[in-house]
């Protein structure tokens, strides 16, 4: 079992959780388009790295822009959708960023993916051990957990919360909702992109088949399992979902039969967390 | 004479080719409380959410303070100083009855993200402000000792309260309040009459949706009836 490399996934996935959580747990948006910014992050560093030659920092920045230009796209057009209708946008978007990565080979590489992903140099250090990847990742996910630390404390989210309990009152008290969605979106695609970069620079390989809708899904499922609207609750999920395959092995049966093992356990924990605590194990807010 | 603070200008509205509102006029002074009667389904909720911009009249227009309603959204109705009060009160119920208050505030610079980088010391010196300034509102509204009570738990009549104090915090100047003297006990009655003449002394208009008319008319200026399409004044 290589620590070290669920350590590293398990950076990545918190700082998913933490996204998603952003739009879901601050603002009561459920959005499905979580791995669409993952993938475009991670294949805007790639494309920037491997054809421009820009270091990582540059590429990581520019994949950033990218996201958050992309989160305006489907901000401008689901804004004014709610609860559901709003999910559904999402989900459209999902499916055609996946759909696009899938199949513009001439820029994506197609179901080839792309391969050779140059690594990540610091001060002119080459990382290359998985070890320096955690050390990169962890730098990164503590920022993001800290940032949000502090940021959950501010009246920005005060006032996300309160949009998000009741929104006619928030409007009736002359709050203008579409600017604070369009914030916090444009806020967790650029987290997300930060996800996307480190995932393609540690794996030097990445194909469309990682931001499929089952891992939208997947990262929907840490934070209704953990629980939304503080850090706590999508922490412990992410970290739970990235370590639950980890242990079903430790179970003696042969890998075809552990792999259905895993599907049953997660299908089973999320049944119980919903009947029973269905706020999440650690979470604020429940979703209507 | 008071200034005009509200003008409705021949205005008409419809549903589904049934006639609700027929060029109806009517005009308000600052600093006054209003009262609308009517029976149910004559169109009382309809024609505030009119004044609010949450409905779009057929024809006629609604002037406040200078403002054309039907063109604009209702956030900015809400925040050019039209305040409404539903009839279930849109308290926020998971936050304490202080933050209800502070986030009711509309010049908050902690609620706009760039203020982060740039304005950082001014969201702590606002955020300070504001609580001194809702600590006063609560008194006044004898919520005091409710400050750090979470919202959702307080009673209806309190959470009227809560909803009125918090236009107040908002510096509404018109506030319309649908039905606050219903569903509530003659102590919650009197704590909300006597809230409505302080807002009225302060120089706020208040335009309220009533059923028990002896409560309302005590207290107002001026009272109306929706009858026939029309609103038509009483007194």
């Amino acid at each position: 079992m290589n620590w070290l490399h669920i350590f590293f996934m398990c950076e990545i996935y918190v700082i998913l959780a933490l996204s998603a959580n952003l739009v879901s747990g601050y603002t009561g948006l459920l959005s499905f388009a979580n791995a669409a910014f993952y993938g475009v992050g991670a294949y805007v560093t790639t494309i920037v790295m491997k054809n421009f030659g820009f270091n990582y920092f540059s590429a990581l920045l520019i994949a950033i822009i990218f996201n958050v230009l992309a989160s305006f796209i489907i901000t401008y057009f689901s804004v004014r959708l709610k609860d559901l209708y709003f999910t559904l946008a999402t989900l459209a978007f999902q499916v055609i960023v996946f759909s696009v990565l899938y199949n513009w080979e001439k820029v994506t590489g197609g179901s080839y993916g792309i391969s050779e992903i140059p690594g990540v140099k610091v001060f002119g250090y080459q990382l290359s051990e998985t070890k320096e990847y955690v050390i990169l990742g962890g730098s990164f996910t503590l920022m993001v957990i800290l940032f949000f630390f502090f940021f959950q404390k501010t009246p920005f989210v005060r006032l996300l919360e309160c949009i998000r309990d009741r929104e006619l009152g928030a409007v009736s008290l002359g709050k203008n909702i579409s600017y604070y969605k369009f914030i916090c979106n444009s806020m967790a695609a650029a987290f997300i992109a930060i996800a996307g970069s480190l995932f393609a620079v540690y794996n030097s390989y990445i194909d469309a088949t990682s931001f499929t809708l089952n891992e939208s899904i997947l990262i929907v499922n840490m934070i209704l399992i953990g629980g939304t609207g503080n850090l706590i609750g999508p922490i412990f999920g992410a970290c739970f979902y990235v370590m639950l395959p980890e242990i079903t092995r430790l179970i003696p049966i042969d890998s075809t039969q552990g792999a259905s093992l895993q599907m049953i356990i997660y299908s089973l924990i999320l049944i119980l967390v919903v009947r029973f605590k269905p706020n999440g194990l650690f979470g604020k807010f429940k979703f209507q | 004479m008071n200034k005009t603070i509200l003008h409705i200008d021949n205005l008409s509205k419809s549903f589904c080719g049934l006639k609700l509102f027929d060029e109806v006029n009517i005009t308000l002074q600052q600093g006054t409380i209003n009262a609308l009667f009517g029976s149910n389904g004559s169109g009382k909720t309809t024609f505030f959410n009119l004044i609010g911009g949450y409905e779009k009249p057929d024809a006629g227009k609604i002037h406040f303070n200078g403002l054309t309603i039907k063109y604009h959204n209702e956030f900015e109705i809400a925040k050019a100083g039209i305040g409404k009060m539903w009839q279930e009160p849109t308290v926020f119920p998971n936050h304490s009855v202080l933050q209800n208050l502070l986030v009711s505030d509309r010049t908050h610079p902690g609620e706009y993200f760039l203020n982060y980088i740039f304005r950082g010391k001014s969201i702590i010196r606002k955020e300070a402000e504001l609580k001194d300034k809702a600590y006063n509102i609560l008194r006044k509204f004898k919520l005091g000792n409710k400050a750090d009570q979470a919202a959702g738990s307080l009673s209806l009549g309190e959470k009227k309260l809560l909803s009125i104090s918090m236009l107040l915090m908002n510096d509404s100047r018109l506030l319309l309040l649908d039905e606050p003297f219903s569903s509530v006990n003659p102590n919650t009655i009197e704590r909300i009459s006597e809230a409505l003449k302080d807002l009225k002394s302060e120089g706020k208009t208040v335009f309220m949706i009533e059923h028990k008319i002896k409560f309302a008319e005590v207290i107002s200026d001026n009272t109306f009836k929706i009858e026939h399409f029309k609103i038509e004044k009483l007194n």
